[in-house]
């Protein structure tokens, strides 16, 4: 265990030695599936989840996500899904108040929270998204440590 | 293995609060709607966020329940212009059309009709709903709903028109709700008949649903009927009656001696208090808010009740190119969204144009392509209370004609969210259904008060809706209002080939002199109930002074041989009446200005007083210019040009010292037990008590002292400069006032302040919360039909369109927009257009 991690942190961060190259190789390809591929299909998944069946279900994705990474990776079983919700409900959110040149999410800062900043309306789904998927792959993750 | 145990507890933990978030994000604890759903951007709020910038509906739709193919065109304001081949299609769009723009409206305002409130609100509006349904709105609809379904223009017009609704609400999911809904988290219900019944009756209760008799029987007990006719007198001389006797010379009456064979006690009781000892100070306010969830606590008594509505027509020898100019500016509760529903119904090439009220079929105010309509409140009492005798505390029987009669008793079940079944026990007496009563109380108001409401009577409004708006001419118009009962209204009527006229229609009790106007006592009131027939209703066609007008005024004077009583209101009527006599002719802009006159006409009145109290014209250089406030008092008196102009700083004082005028006046006398009973109209205390030099209510009879009237001319003036300094928004009417249109559930942020003109007694009548719901100016010439119109709203009941108050700029302006006429070769103007095929 220890050994691995100390192996997987080199190659991440380029300065393994020879012994270690082909895991480097792999390494990389993980990273454009890691960080790329694999966060837009979560998206998708998330978006068809909740567009067709119900909002919760977009914690189904990120639960299945935690519990396919690494052991090792605690932070980013959270923070991943956390940016990916934050960016699918923020930018949706952000481009159907744009369209309507943010009447009605003035009026609900003004009704949730006395403001007159339409933004920070704006921003509680996607903080609240980001929390839920994040707590989900979190739970993944910690349910695959147990296993 | 410790470790394990650690790792295990921590996955607990986490998973559990994920669970534990997602189902209280999900579901309404505390009363709060469900979070989550509310903020997911897929089916949440933001799915309300109309796209400002591109029509959100495709341009064609099909529904199979059409019978041809129709085309909407939306103009500029997004009205719809329904073009269609037949009733059915025309009725059924509007249906669907006015759901499109006001489900929740229509939802939330037949709730309130029939006390079902409590269904999505919870126990906090279970007295507002038990109160409803004392007032018998609902049953009034239920009862009606026979005689609608046999007539067939009614029947089919509400059939399609509820089909309309239902088809849009079908189509909905929980995505396409309107905000409210996701809100208050409940869901649209199916539209009925029954449904646009309750609309009908709601109008009727807001403004047939009130009545005076328990302040004129506290005012004529304490003061003697001599003096109760002084300040409450039957007809105000000065007043411009609706239909006076030198116009209506042709008119014959063949009820007018009648004997009506029943007594009628007039000795007002000594109420008792059944089930409480205490005596209740007094609040009363039955007149209902239009606005259903403002169920309002006690308020401070006002000396004026908001009233407003007006509408005139000038005929051809009126007008400066002899057509004829029909105005009409009903005055309500302002709220958002907007009462009224522009629109424009084309069947086949016969038009009709106005205002329609979410939730029925046709047009209530506006024109076809002979004559123009529009209607103001008459303000008669047509709601009456009966004092019931009960036997015992069991109220098992009561007292009827010197005989003990059996009480019915009935169960009104209301459902309350989160809550047990409520079971509300209604007595039933022949008088009708005991409102307060041991359960059901209200300060300073008697117990055991049966109420008796003409709104309750089966009647077919619809029906007569149906033929108005296809009435070509006068005779077409009376035979359509033939069959409306409740609420009256002054309908007034103009003709494109030059003919103006006003009839005030509604079913009327024959009364005896002075019937209605108090509490009578049930034992020896009479059930017999005789009535006025319409054709002896008060109306006036083509008169010689060229024009007819109605503004809640006196209807008759005294030649009218039937008794009546009513909340008649006349500043406004003498104001339009001056105006209209003030010049030969009138064109089209002179008559928008009139709508929207904001002359302070009783400022004169009161200077008139104080004129004749000091017995010369020097008083507003002398003895009213108050140390300190001399050189605003001298611009106040001698340069304002009583104009309630927005930010004009003397409307305020003058309001001010009007208020404490009065209440020196008239509190020691009318306040001294506290008991409710109203002032006297603001034009019988300037115009015909303060001018009676021996007008003894001057005197305050709590000081030993005898007051005189410059004596409380100057103390009031000397108090209202004190609450006039105190306040920072006084020198600023429109501050002052502080009106804002409120949104029906009274979300704050979902309203909207308004900065306008206007007071509640002049022609722009304008309150706190009160205002010209509708303005309408149509002007019908043999070639041509040019109307214009504009409400404080807009034509999206959704919060989150640009159509939403998009107009009220206009309205606080005074300006108007085109109501445009369309037909399918003329529509170059449209904003966008939809089809709709079976």
């Amino acid at each position: 265990m220890i050994l691995g991690y100390t192996q997987g942190k080199r190659v991440n961060n380029g300065i393994g030695k020879g012994g270690n190259r082909r895991k480097k190789q792999k390494g990389q390809r993980a990273f454009w599936i890691e960080w790329i591929i694999l966060p837009i299909l979560l998206l998708l998944t998330q978006a068809g989840l909740q567009y067709f069946f119900f909002w919760w279900l977009m914690v189904l994705p990120y639960l299945i996500y935690g519990l396919l990474t690494d052991k090792r990776e605690g932070t980013r079983s959270f923070w991943l899904p956390f940016v990916c919700s934050f960016l699918l409900w923020g930018a949706y959110g952000f481009y159907l108040s744009y369209q309507n040149d943010h009447i009605l999410t003035n009026k609900l800062a003004m009704l949730f929270l006395k403001s007159e900043h339409p933004y920070l309306f704006l921003a509680l789904g996607p903080i609240l998204a980001g929390l839920l998927t994040g707590m989900a792959g979190y739970t993944g993750h910690l349910f695959k440590k147990l296993l | 293995m410790r470790l394990l145990t650690r790792q295990k507890y921590i996955f607990f933990v986490t998973f559990s609060l994920l669970m534990a978030l997602l189902i209280f994000l999900n579901s309404n604890f505390f009363n709060l709607p469900p979070l989550g759903t509310l903020l997911d951007p897929f089916h949440g709020l933001l799915q309300q966020a109309e796209d400002t910038h591109h029509p959100s509906t495709s341009p064609h739709l099909q529904l199979p329940q059409l019978q041809d193919s129709a085309t909407v065109l939306f103009d500029a304001q997004r009205h719809p212009h329904i073009l269609a081949q037949n009733d059915h299609d025309a009725y059924f769009l509007q249906g669907y059309l006015s759901a499109r723009d006001r489900l929740w409206q229509m939802d939330i305002q037949t709730r309130a009709a029939a006390g079902r409130i409590s269904e999505i609100l919870g126990p906090s509006t279970l007295e507002f709903d038990r109160k409803q349904r004392r007032k018998g709105i609902a049953n009034a609809a239920r009862k009606s709903l026979p005689l609608v379904m046999a007539d067939s223009n009614s029947a089919s017009m509400l059939q399609a028109y509820t089909d309309g609704v239902n088809a849009f609400i079908s189509s909905l999911s929980y995505k396409d709700y309107p905000v409210e809904f996701k809100l208050l988290n409940y869901h649209p219900e199916n539209w009925s008949v029954y449904k646009s019944l309750l609309m009908l009756k709601y109008m009727a209760d807001d403004l047939s649903g009130y009545s005076n008799d328990l302040p004129n029987t506290n005012a004529r007990k304490t003061l003697g009927i001599d003096r109760y006719r002084q300040l409450y007198p039957d007809f105000p001389i000065y007043s411009p009656v609706i239909v006076s006797n030198e116009n209506a010379h042709y008119w014959h009456f063949n009820l007018k001696d009648i004997d009506l064979h029943f007594p009628i006690q007039m000795t007002p009781t000594d109420f008792h208090n059944e089930g409480s000892d205490e005596l209740v100070p007094y609040n009363y306010q039955l007149k209902n808010q239009f606005s259903p969830l403002s169920i309002s606590a006690a308020s401070t008594p006002n000396p004026e009740a908001p009233n407003g509505s007006n509408n005139w027509a000038v005929g051809p020898s009126k007008t400066t190119d002899s057509s004829v100019i029909l105005c009409g500016d009903p005055h309500l509760h302002l709220s958002l969204p907007s009462l009224w529903y522009e629109v424009q119904l084309n069947i086949k090439g016969a038009s009709f144009t106005g205002a329609s009220l979410p939730g029925l079929p046709g047009i209530i105010i506006g024109f076809n392509d002979s004559i123009a309509w529009s209607l103001t409140n008459s303000e008669r009492d047509v709601r009456d209370w009966y004092h019931i005798e009960f036997k015992d505390a069991t109220q098992g029987e009561y007292k009827l004609q010197g005989k003990w009669t059996k009480t019915q008793f009935a169960f009104d079940t209301i459902s309350i969210k989160g809550k047990p079944i409520y079971i509300d026990t209604i007595l039933q007496t022949a008088f009708g259904r005991v409102f307060y009563d041991r359960s059901f109380r209200e300060e300073g108001v008697p117990n055991n008060m049966a109420i008796r409401w003409m709104g309750e009577q089966a009647s077919n409004e619809v029906g007569a809706l149906y033929l108005l708006n296809r009435a070509q001419d006068y005779a077409d118009f009376q035979e359509a209002l033939q069959q409306y009962q409740c609420p009256a209204q002054n309908f007034l009527f103009a003709a494109r080939r030059g003919d103006i006229g006003i009839q005030q229609q509604g079913k009327f009790q024959l009364l005896k002199q002075d019937e209605g106007e108090f509490i009578q006592e049930a034992d020896t009131s009479s059930l017999v109930q005789i009535y006025i027939p319409f054709n002896e209703n008060p109306h006036l066609f083509n008169p010689a002074c060229g024009y007819v007008m109605s503004a809640n005024q006196q209807p008759t004077d005294i030649f009218y041989p039937y008794f009546y009583s009513g909340d008649f209101h006349n500043y406004r009527a003498l104001r339009i009446d001056e105006v209209l006599k003030s010049k030969a002719r009138f064109n089209l802009a002179e008559m928008m200005q009139l709508q929207n006159d904001a002359y302070n006409l009783w400022f004169g009145d009161l200077k008139n007083v104080c004129r004749k109290a000091f017995h010369n014209e020097d008083v507003f250089k002398h003895q009213l210019l108050r140390k300190g406030h001399e050189a605003f008092l001298g611009k106040f008196f001698n340069t304002w040009n009583q104009q309630n102009t927005l930010d004009n700083p003397y409307t305020a004082l003058a309001k001010l010292w009007y208020e404490a005028l009065v209440k020196s006046v008239y509190d020691d006398e009318l306040k001294k037990d506290q008991q409710i009973i109203d002032y006297p109209k603001k034009d019988v205390v300037l115009r015909l008590n303060l001018l009676d030099s021996n007008f003894a209510l001057i005197d305050n009879i709590n000081t030993k002292k005898k007051e005189n009237l410059r004596e409380l001319l100057i103390s009031s003036l000397d108090i209202a400069l004190e609450k006039y300094d105190a306040n920072a928004n006084a020198k600023n009417w429109s501050s002052y006032r502080q009106t804002k249109i409120a949104h029906i559930a009274k979300l704050d942020a979902f309203g909207i302040n308004i900065q306008a003109a206007g007071e509640l007694n002049s022609v722009n009548a304008l309150g706190a919360d009160f205002g010209a719901s509708w303005r309408m100016i149509v002007k019908l010439s043999k070639n041509t039909i040019e109307a214009y119109g504009t409400y404080p709203g807009g034509a999206s009941g959704n919060p989150g369109s640009a159509y939403y108050c998009n107009q009220v700029k206009e309205w606080e302006q005074g300006k108007y927009h085109a109501l445009q006429h369309w037909n399918l070769h003329n529509r170059k103007d449209a904003l966008f257009i939809q089809t709709f095929s079976k």
